[in-house]
């Protein structure tokens, strides 16, 4: 790890990506700006002068490969921070009293939610299929210690997708509600 | 040419075909709103990429050109039929709120 590197450790869920642009926008007020992460929570951080940058999260798999997309965005003066798994983080530098938006519509920012239910949908379903596998048809007597961890881990999924089923859905209807 | 399917436009929509009564790339699109609107309405590139897409499959643009790694788009005769339709619904509601607000004021000016 060279010396302007700072690696953080933290838990993000894809249903609260707004608490990670507000994570990161800290960050960069203490001089910590994004440079690479991994899905699972590892955020390595460039030193540099504290600014006040603004991160906005877009889930968007088809326009990854779109070089039309990434220009877009960079004529409009943002920077691609990082690109994962469908997950573009997009960072401007904040002016006086403006909050700069990626999504500038309820409708668009609706469907941008939908993106993200069908995602956790798409995580949720087949760990819903192998959790009821897992607790009802299986014989537990034989079972090792470490097939029993790992069934219990992928039990302990099930309500946390559910958790997070229900929080884009209800985001979603709040929008909704409001056109 | 069956318009009403596509009616009404949302705000967003509206702008982005009568931004594009000259072929456009998006940052063209965005300036160009910016201006019309006066300011009233900003085209974030997330909202402007989605709406683009949308109108495409839909067949009100379609694009004419590719400059280094933008896209140029324009109206098609579909996209000039449906701005048409929706201007002329937004001027009977324009005039149909002056008609009512007018005899409403008039109301208001005989009881003082």
């Amino acid at each position: 790890m060279s010396a302007g590197k700072v690696v953080k450790w933290k838990w993000t869920t894809v249903w609260n990506f707004e608490k990670e642009e507000a994570w990161l926008r800290e960050r960069a007020r203490e001089g910590l700006h994004l440079d690479h992460a991994s899905p699972w929570g590892r955020y390595v951080f460039r030193r540099g002068a504290p600014a006040d940058v603004v991160y906005r999260l877009d889930y968007a798999r088809d326009a990854q490969g779109d070089r039309a997309y990434v220009q877009l965005f960079e004529d409009a003066g943002w920077e691609l921070a990082l690109s994962c798994m469908g997950w573009q983080y997009w960072r401007k530098a904040a002016s006086a009293g403006a909050e700069p938006q990626i999504f500038t519509d309820r409708a668009s920012r609706a469907a941008m939610l939908e993106r993200v239910r069908r995602l956790v949908l798409f995580i949720a379903f087949p760990n819903v299929v192998v959790a009821a596998q897992n607790l009802f048809l299986q014989d537990h007597s034989h079972g090792s210690f470490v097939m029993g961890f790992f069934e219990g881990i992928q039990i302990a999924l099930v309500p946390l997708l559910a958790l997070g089923l229900w929080s884009v859905t209800r985001k979603l209807q709040a929008l909704r509600f409001q056109l | 040419v069956k318009v009403d399917k596509y009616l009404p436009l949302s705000e967003a929509s509206y702008y982005v075909l009568l931004a594009l009564h000259r072929p456009l790339h998006g940052y063209g699109v965005m300036q160009e709103v910016e201006t019309l609107s006066e300011g009233t309405v900003t085209l974030g590139p997330g909202t402007l990429y989605g709406a683009f897409g949308s109108l495409e499959k839909q067949g009100l643009i379609a694009k004419v050109s590719e400059e280094e790694r933008r896209k140029i788009y324009a109206l098609t005769p579909l996209g000039q039929a449906v701005l048409a339709e929706q201007v002329k619904r937004l001027e009977l509601m324009v005039r149909n709120a002056r008609a009512v607000l007018g005899t409403i004021n008039a109301t208001k000016g005989m009881a003082a």
